[in-house]
């Protein structure tokens, strides 16, 4: 089974869809840990991830790459809710595009990143309004805010939901990471952010660091 | 339509170099339109305005003018609620440009932006509603008199086959097909978004019929690298080359891109641009009436060197 693990890491990773797809659904059909399994869509996703920064994938790979773990998430997901229920989500996390921004490929790869990391996400979709930031954040009292966006005009809008949060009285308990475009100490400063992730697994190493699991 | 002698928009590029214009969306919000609103709706709500822009520009040496349609697609227009309007602002769009040169007989390049999002499987959008927006775009451009039609900022050369096949449909007069390139992570190589290269690119859009190479925008992409561009695309195809470049590589100031290339610099560039095969030459984000006055300058002293003489 093992090596199972590792021909699904390096399908995911050689962007053999319909291959991994398949390959992981047997794999859980026959009693594979779940959680394990998910454990090898991420390294799959590190080697992606990798590859896009060193040019040799491009945003095509990126989104196939989404699509991949979205389907395998899927299918293992439910299998680890009935599984291990006792087990208590490391904290949680919502997440968003900000208002007048589309792009969701990064934040769903990140969602899926903080997932199978053990967090709960609640994740409220693309051109989200400032106010359902704010409501979200009174209902579920997250640790950690990630607000996404790739275009220049979303960092106004970042700036916007963060002043928000901040006249509801909601900011003292809240960590907020931004990402998703060109984003640098400069933006996360103008925003009024805690800090900035270049990519999915800087935003999981954020959220260790202030919710460790 | 006033019916004018000049010289068909191919034949005047094989002649000499015609200058571009300079950026327009950075200009508008210059006036005061704000991040995120529907600047092509200005078309009909601020006129004079746009109609400023360009003027200013035919009066620093443009001959060529791209119209103020670049996200008025239907699709584009529809995330502002302005679907319905996507003719008028088309048709207003021509009007103001050609409006602009105040009779003189320059050129008129219809725009064609990226609908804005991605095509499936990738994104929501179908092939055939992307087609149907371009078409519909195209047309209307066309019937209101455009020299060209440009397709810029492109990325995916899906989106790009669908609008050269919807221009020409469209009857268009002339085809330029411009893409946006960004330097890759590694800062050795430049690509589309979508991996695409200079020469894919190049090959792919002479076989598709356009009659115009181009390239404008993209991130990270200064004038240096876009003569690499038009050299790479002149190795692998014989079309005419345009280019615009942005005014050098943004910085982020207070939360702004901002482009700080002076018309100098810019200028002190434009010869690569011109040695490497381009034929139009415009500047993209960030540029400004006084880089065009310079490029009018640097563009006049070529043409008079490659003047036959008699």
């Amino acid at each position: 089974m093992e090596d199972n693990g590792n021909k699904l890491l390096n399908l995911i990773a050689e962007m053999q869809e319909e291959e991994a797809v398949k390959l992981a659904r047997e794999m859980l059909d026959s009693g594979y840990d779940p959680i394990k399994l998910l454990g090898h869509c991420r390294e799959a996703m590190e080697i992606v991830g990798k590859r896009y920064e060193e040019g040799e994938y491009f945003l095509p790979e990126l989104m196939l790459a989404g699509e991949m773990l979205k389907s395998i998430g899927e299918m293992a997901k439910p299998l680890i809710k009935q599984d291990a229920s006792s087990a208590k989500s490391a904290g949680t996390i919502i997440i968003g595009t900000v208002q007048g921004d589309l792009h969701d490929i990064g934040k769903n790869i990140v969602t899926f990143m903080l997932e199978i990391n053990g967090y709960k996400v609640v994740d409220l979709g693309i051109d989200v309004p400032v106010a359902s930031f704010v409501s979200s954040i009174r209902e579920h009292k997250p640790q950690v805010l990630g607000l996404s966006g790739f275009l220049t005009l979303a960092f106004d809008a970042m700036k916007k939901t963060v002043e928000a949060i901040q006249e509801a009285g909601l900011r003292d308990n809240l960590k907020i990471m931004i990402g998703g475009g060109q984003v640098d100490d400069t933006v996360k400063n103008y925003t009024g952010a805690d800090a900035f992730g270049l990519n999915a697994m800087e935003a999981v190493s954020l959220c260790r660091r202030w919710v460790p699991a | 339509m006033i019916a004018t002698t000049k010289e068909p928009f191919l034949s005047a590029i094989s002649n000499r170099v015609l200058v571009c214009d300079g950026a327009m969306g950075t200009q508008l919000q210059a006036a005061g339109l704000e991040l995120g609103a529907c600047g092509e709706q200005w078309n009909l709500t601020h006129s004079d305005v746009v109609l400023a822009i360009q003027s200013a520009y035919v009066g620093a040496g443009s001959d060529c003018l791209i119209t103020q349609t670049f996200g008025a697609s239907s699709i584009n227009l529809a995330r502002h609620g302005l679907a319905s309007f996507a003719d008028e602002i088309n048709r207003a769009g021509a009007d103001i440009a050609r409006r602009a040169f105040a009779g003189r007989a320059g050129y008129v390049l219809g725009d064609i932006g990226p609908f804005g999002g991605m095509l499936k499987p990738l994104g929501s959008v179908t092939p055939e509603t992307a087609s149907a927006a371009f078409h519909q775009q195209a047309c209307t451009l066309v019937a209101s008199g455009v020299d060209a039609v440009i397709i810029e900022t492109q990325t995916s050369l899906e989106e790009l086959r669908l609008a050269i096949d919807a221009a020409r449909a469209a009857g268009a007069p002339c085809i330029i097909a411009s893409v946006a390139f960004e330097v890759t992570r590694n800062g050795r190589d430049v690509r589309t978004i979508m991996g695409t290269t200079p020469e894919q690119a190049a090959e792919f859009i002479q076989r598709s019929g356009a009659q115009v190479v181009a390239t404008n925008c993209g991130a990270g992409v200064d004038i240096n690298w876009m003569a690499q561009i038009l050299a790479r695309y002149r190795r692998v195809c014989d079309l005419p080359l345009m280019a615009k470049p942005n005014a050098g590589r943004p910085v982020l100031e207070n939360g702004r891109w901002i482009y700080k290339q002076s018309p100098e610099e810019m200028a002190d560039g434009l010869p690569k641009l011109l040695d490497a095969g381009a034929r139009i030459v415009g500047a993209c984000c960030g540029s400004t009436v006084a880089h065009i006055r310079l490029f009018r300058d640097v563009v006049d002293r070529m043409n008079a060197k490659q003047m036959p003489s008699i």
